[in-house]
């Protein structure tokens, strides 16, 4: 008889401490894979900071040679802004907020590459060496963009994925883990601003 | 019905073509594992073997891996994508994320194309401005002569020039190593005193004695071997020597510079 209960109680034992660790492998994989996609979207922001962190330079040269294109200078300096102020991270990466971030973007990357349409009028800027370096920069932060873009969609997708999987989406609930919005390409977001010549 | 059955056929192999060319799009790793390929047969044996040598030497000294790739076509790629696309699959460069693609896509009937992308470690000494030069100033004016072996020798010059500054260390230095290595240690030494303890009171009373010590033997055994696998597999794949000993599972960024001709 006292046998018998000592094996219930072991039994109940085990029971909880294999659902506890269960429970907590669940949850902190889950964990690790959220801040795996923060630790992504920080690259995507340090690319997009590179990016506006070129246009200041990028737009007192180009107006040392074409003082009057002034409406496109403009437009790349408010795009600038517009596109610096809106700030994102994992607790409010809900589609709506993604848009907003992404078409604040792609304006300015718009606005860029009217600048550099522009440009191709003035050969004196085009062969100005600092303007050289600024446009390599300028391509290879694009590049970068793009890289980064495609890196946060696959983490981002592992971690929808584990997040929607039973019997994981049962906690994923409970804990509030939500899903997280794409990166979606628009019409003209994977034409980056060409810069050729 | 043999006609329909015929055109089932050329659908299916033609949905297979399609899948297999579309996986073929960037080359697969080489086995044995190369430096320098050429996929164009541009250069001659002497040359790629002198070029290897060269960045061998170099993935040798500084753990930093310098990739060659000369490719007839970029399957409508751009030349930075594909280079960044080989980069990241091949894993070019170290731990420290120190690998240097350089593309070349020899001028045929389209125009010639030239591509540098780096990794993430690299980012901060061959800038994307730098990368740029090195393909105007230096290798430009080879490619224009169609000296593929001139262009590309230069190149890894100036980048090697470049990368002076950043002190890579050699492959198997940085001592962590030795750190993994007595983790399984520390642990087999615990699990033979928790045996030891575990024998010695009269508790276990489940199995007989010997049945739970063969079992926990048998599963020692497979953790030790296991953990030898693990090490085999992972950290050893730099061969001494001269010979080229495999890429590190480098990540890149999309950083670099293109260039047409």
């Amino acid at each position: 008889m006292k046998k018998k209960s000592t094996i219930i109680i072991i039994v109940v034992v085990v029971v909880i401490i294999l659902l506890f660790s269960w429970i907590k492998g669940t949850y902190n994989g889950l964990v690790s894979k959220e801040e795996a996609v923060n630790a992504q979207w920080a690259q995507v922001e340090n690319v997009y900071q590179r990016r506006s962190d070129l246009i200041p330079n990028l737009v007192a040269t180009v107006k040392g040679y074409a003082e009057h294109e002034q409406k496109v200078l403009t437009d790349v300096v408010e795009a600038r802004a517009k596109a610096t102020s809106i700030n994102l991270n994992a607790d409010n990466m809900t589609p709506e907020n993604m848009q907003a971030f992404q078409n604040a973007q792609e304006q300015l990357s718009g606005a860029l590459s009217r600048l550099l349409v522009t440009v191709e009028k003035y050969p004196d800027l085009k062969a100005n060496q600092n303007f050289l370096e600024l446009q390599a920069q300028l391509e290879g932060t694009e590049n970068r963009i793009t890289v980064e873009r495609q890196k946060f969609n696959d983490t981002a997708r592992i971690y929808n994925q584990s997040i929607r999987h039973f019997p994981a989406n049962i906690f994923a609930n409970m804990f509030g883990f939500e899903k997280i919005a794409y990166f979606e390409a628009q019409q003209g977001a994977e034409v980056a601003p060409k810069v050729e010549f | 019905m043999k006609k329909s059955i015929f055109y089932y056929i050329l659908f299916f192999s033609f949905l297979f073509f399609c899948k297999t060319t579309f996986s073929q799009d960037i080359p697969g790793r080489p086995e044995p594992p190369r430096l320098v390929n050429d996929f164009t047969s541009t250069l001659s044996k002497n040359q790629i073997n002198q070029l290897e040598q060269k960045v061998v030497n170099y993935n040798d000294s500084t753990s930093t891996q310098i990739c060659v790739v000369l490719v007839n076509s970029l399957q409508g790629y751009s030349a930075n994508e594909y280079a960044y696309s080989i980069g990241e699959n091949w894993g070019v460069g170290g731990k420290e994320n120190n690998g240097v693609v350089l593309l070349i896509k020899p001028k045929g009937k389209e125009k010639g194309e030239v591509a540098i992308s780096v990794g993430y470690g690299i980012e901060p000494y061959l800038t994307d401005a730098v990368c740029k030069r090195i393909i105007e100033t230096q290798m430009k004016s080879h490619l224009i002569d169609n000296d593929y072996y001139s262009a590309i020798n230069t190149a890894i010059d100036s980048i090697i020039n470049e990368l002076v500054a950043a002190k890579f260390r050699p492959a198997g230095s940085n001592g962590e190593n030795d750190g993994l290595i007595l983790i399984p240690i520390i642990i087999l030494i615990v699990m033979i005193l928790i045996i030891k303890i575990m024998g010695r009171s009269k508790s276990v009373t489940y199995t007989s004695k010997n049945d739970g010590k063969d079992l926990f033997n048998l599963w020692l055994l497979s953790m030790f071997f296991n953990n030898r696998n693990n090490h085999f597999g992972g950290g050893s794949s730099f061969g001494g020597g001269s010979s080229f000993g495999g890429f590190g599972g480098g990540h890149f960024g999309g950083g670099g510079a293109s260039g047409s001709w």
